[in-house]
């Protein structure tokens, strides 16, 4: 009996670690983004591998800056508009979001390197230019709102599930279903087995808001050797800032146990929230490594090497269960709450490219990088086992592959026309995710030292979520994405 | 048509514009795109015009020079300082020592500092990168330096301390940014409780059809939590604890519990909702009269079976 009683806790223990395994998806989510870069290499499909002498070099190829000849400064502020389509038990729903924020600023210092007179000066090291910047590589700003009425199941079929496999403890989730009403035990009390009081076909709502973003602050320098080789070097510190806020509506009808001694069950209304809460913060370090080759004048080819961003994440994550029932009785429980801090690292990123310039009339640029999301990696320490995080990161994400390409017409000395296009292969192995396509155009002005540059990009990409997850019978939501950005780049050299 | 023939002319005309008189200084300065124009040269270095023996041959000429004392004395100080960085690519020097000039660039070092903090704070972590830029002036170098990082963390910034080994008075100061104790990390009351697990996103498995795929673990049947309509079971089986330690410590689980509808004859899953309920789908909802009979045998198209039997019965 003893012996039993034992092997029974070791198997509840073994289950709740193996619970622990939320922080996948936030894993993956901050291994996402896109390369900081200006207005001009967004307009070209974010392409940049392979160009050289912009400003996105500081964030991108740090090659890039050797082909620098001035000191140069710029700015780019971005906007951004945020649409969520959702369509959830075949009704269409959608939410938008706006936003603004700084999204490029760098500086490059050029410095000249010197030869003893005499010397070739178009020979050997010619310049070794540094520069820094910010950089805004993922924007997690969005608002999402589904509804729909769902005839086959309910979120407390979720609750009961919880309360079979773990209990009813106070403080549970499962508990607070238990205590509100909503999940009650079939079973006997040596035999329990928990199911969901409601009758089948209940309205659901969705509400989510999520702001935050990432950011890199980039330190790197390029040099040159005889205008053919170009090397460079890069640090980030990395920013992560994800706020999400969501509440789950349920309204149906209950089957409550009424009345003392003998309690019958009574149909009553309900309606429930679930709201989850989360704030996360991080800050991560990373370094890069790249180069760009010109094996003729009209051609370059370009190659970059992260390394993975390790990160210490601060996760703040609560949630709270609210249930009114037409008996008069309201039920509030929560927030309940969870902090955790824990150290991850992203995947690396290999990214290469190519462009072909036609005199000084234009360009047409391309790049591919790769990166292996399934090689995130959560670290375990005393208070957290991510065992079960990493094991769920290993078999539901993939390696994926991105391509840019682009091109750039100078028409005239001051006047630019650029478009492109890309795709940013989906991390998911399963369905739930597509791949992010990017279309986007600018154009560009050149007054002396000065120089602007404008940017629309439209990304567009799909996903389906799950409001609560009890299997094969889980509920989807697929949820439409169109980002539709502009960019402006105001730039000064000196 | 009509339209088309303005834009036409719209356009033209801004081409035309453009090629003229408007970008009159940004046509003189063709060369001021570094993605296309990118022809870096090297710069020349200075001579540095160290007395020669030639010189002292000279009397005349010797005797002129010795009249500028200063001369000599920088003079010679930077041919010294030529023997130990004379042959840096990197390094630009000025003829004369302490001569102030605004462009020289080369008197100021990049550092980058990195360290690795081993102290504990106060509702932290023990460990802790920080990161450290400098941008240190030093009198002498010009190098770029990657330097060690201190080891200072407090509330959040890193004290980086970048030192050039190349450098002579180059060491470059730098306030880093990074570290753990950034941001507000102090919101966090308590750490290390891991948020319960609401699920992977991926609820159906990565096959085909929602069966077995990878990291769906157990049989669809057994997803996370859910039973199906599943019968309630008599009688042991073994391994999982069906009891639930009431009592036994460890649990709190110590409040009263409604009765079990197992036990008092209610075991019937509410299968079909009453026909004739009314509901408010507000949130707020308000109270409807239970029916009185849910019909029987009666079969939504949402209802999942199992369980059979029809409505539940009807409850006095």
């Amino acid at each position: 009996m003893k012996i039993k009683y034992l092997l029974s806790v070791i198997a509840i223990v073994a289950v709740t670690k193996n619970s622990f395994a939320q922080y996948s998806q936030d894993a993956i989510r901050f291994s996402g983004g896109q390369t900081g870069s200006t207005a001009r290499i967004k307009a070209v499909g974010n392409a940049g591998t392979a160009i050289g002498g912009d400003l996105s070099s500081v964030s991108g190829n740090p090659a890039g800056l050797g082909f620098f000849t001035k000191s140069e400064l710029s700015l780019t502020p971005e906007f951004n508009d945020i649409k969520v389509k959702s369509i959830y038990q075949s009704t269409p729903g959608m939410d938008t979001k706006t936003s603004g924020n700084l999204n490029h600023a760098a500086f490059v210092i050029y410095q000249q390197l010197n030869r003893p007179k005499g010397a070739d000066r178009n020979k050997g090291w010619l310049s070794f230019n540094y520069g820094g910047g910010y950089s805004r590589t993922n924007n997690f700003y969005e608002n999402i709102n589904y509804a729909g009425s769902n005839g086959i199941n309910s979120i407390n079929d979720y609750y009961a599930g919880q309360a079979n496999l773990y209990g009813i403890d106070v403080g549970t989730l499962a508990g607070n279903a238990y205590d509100h009403n909503l999940i009650d035990n079939y079973g006997t009390n040596a035999n329990p087995n928990y199911k969901s009081n409601a009758f089948p076909g209940v309205d659901q709502q969705s509400i989510i808001t999520r702001t935050g973003g990432q950011s890199a602050l980039d330190f790197a320098f390029g040099a040159n050797y005889s205008n053919k080789f170009y090397i460079g070097l890069g640090v980030s510190f990395t920013d992560v800032r994800f706020n999400s806020f969501s509440n789950f509506y349920e309204d149906g009808a209950l089957s409550v146990l009424e009345g003392t001694p003998t309690p019958v069950a009574v149909t009553r209304d309900y309606s429930s929230k679930f709201s989850q809460d989360q704030t996360t913060r991080g800050s991560g370090f990373s370094g890069r490594i790249g180069a760009i080759f010109k094996p003729v004048e009209a051609v370059r080819l370009g190659a970059v090497i992260n390394s993975p961003t390790y990160y210490t994440i601060d996760d703040s994550y609560s949630e709270s269960l609210a249930t009114n029932i037409s008996n008069g009785q309201r039920y509030e429980d929560g927030p309940q709450n969870y902090s955790l801090t824990y150290n991850m690292r992203t995947p690396w990123k290999f990214a290469g490219g190519a462009s072909v310039f036609i005199k000084s009339f234009g360009f047409i640029t391309g790049d591919i990088e790769y990166v292996d999301y399934s090689s995130t990696h959560i670290s375990s320490d005393a208070d957290f086992d991510a065992t079960g995080d990493n094991a769920s990161i290993r078999s539901l994400y993939q390696s994926a592959v991105n391509y840019h390409v682009g091109a750039e017409a100078r028409l005239t000395s001051f006047f630019l026309l650029r478009g492109g296009y890309g795709t940013q292969g989906k991390a998911r192995r399963d369905d739930n995710a597509s791949d992010i396509k990017t279309v986007s155009g600018g154009v560009g002005l050149r007054f002396g030292a000065y120089y602007v540059d404008a940017t629309y990009t439209h990304a567009t990409g799909t996903q389906t979520v799950y409001p609560y997850e009890i299997g094969t019978a889980s509920p989807s939501v697929l949820l439409n994405r169109t980002n539709n950005n502009g960019f402006l780049t105001l730039g000064y050299r000196f | 048509m009509k339209r088309n023939l303005l834009l036409g002319i719209t356009m033209i005309g801004a081409m035309a514009l453009s090629s003229c008189s408007v970008n009159k200084t940004a046509s003189n300065q063709k060369n001021s795109d570094d993605v296309y124009f990118s022809q870096a040269t090297a710069g020349e270095s200075p001579e540095y015009i160290a007395p020669k023996p030639v010189y002292r041959q000279d009397e005349e000429a010797a005797y002129q020079e010795e009249g500028d004392d200063d001369y000599y004395y920088y003079d010679d100080y930077s041919s010294r300082i030529n023997r130990f960085a004379y042959y840096s690519p990197f390094s630009y020097y000025d003829n004369y020592y302490g001569n102030y000039n605004p462009y020289n660039y080369g008197n100021y070092g990049f550092n980058i500092g990195l360290g690795y903090s081993p102290f504990t704070l106060p509702y932290g972590s023990p460990y802790g990168f920080y990161g450290g830029i400098g941008y240190g002036y030093g009198a002498f170098s010009p190098y770029a330096g990657f330097g060690y990082g201190g080891y200072y963390g407090y509330g959040g910034f890193g004290y980086g301390y970048g030192y050039s080994p190349y450098s002579y008075y180059g060491t470059g100061y730098g306030y880093g940014y990074g570290g753990q104790y950034w941001g507000g990390i102090s919101a966090n009351s308590s750490y290390g409780t891991p948020r319960p697990n609401r699920g992977s996103g991926s609820p159906r498995g990565v096959g085909v059809g929602g069966r077995n795929g990878i990291g769906y673990t157990g049989s669809p049947n057994n997803g996370i939590g859910y039973y199906p309509n599943r019968p309630s079971r008599n009688g042991s089986n073994g391994g999982y604890s069906n009891t639930r330690p009431n009592n036994t410590g460890g649990y709190s689980n110590a409040r009263p519990t409604r009765g079990t509808r197992g036990e008092s004859g209610q075991s019937y899953q509410p299968q079909q909702r009453p026909a004739t309920s009314e509901r408010q789908p507000d949130r707020q909802p308000s109270y409807s009269p239970p029916p009185s009979n849910s019909g029987g045998g009666g079969s939504s198209s949402g209802s999942s079976g199992g369980g059979g039997g029809g409505g539940r019965p009807t409850r006095p």
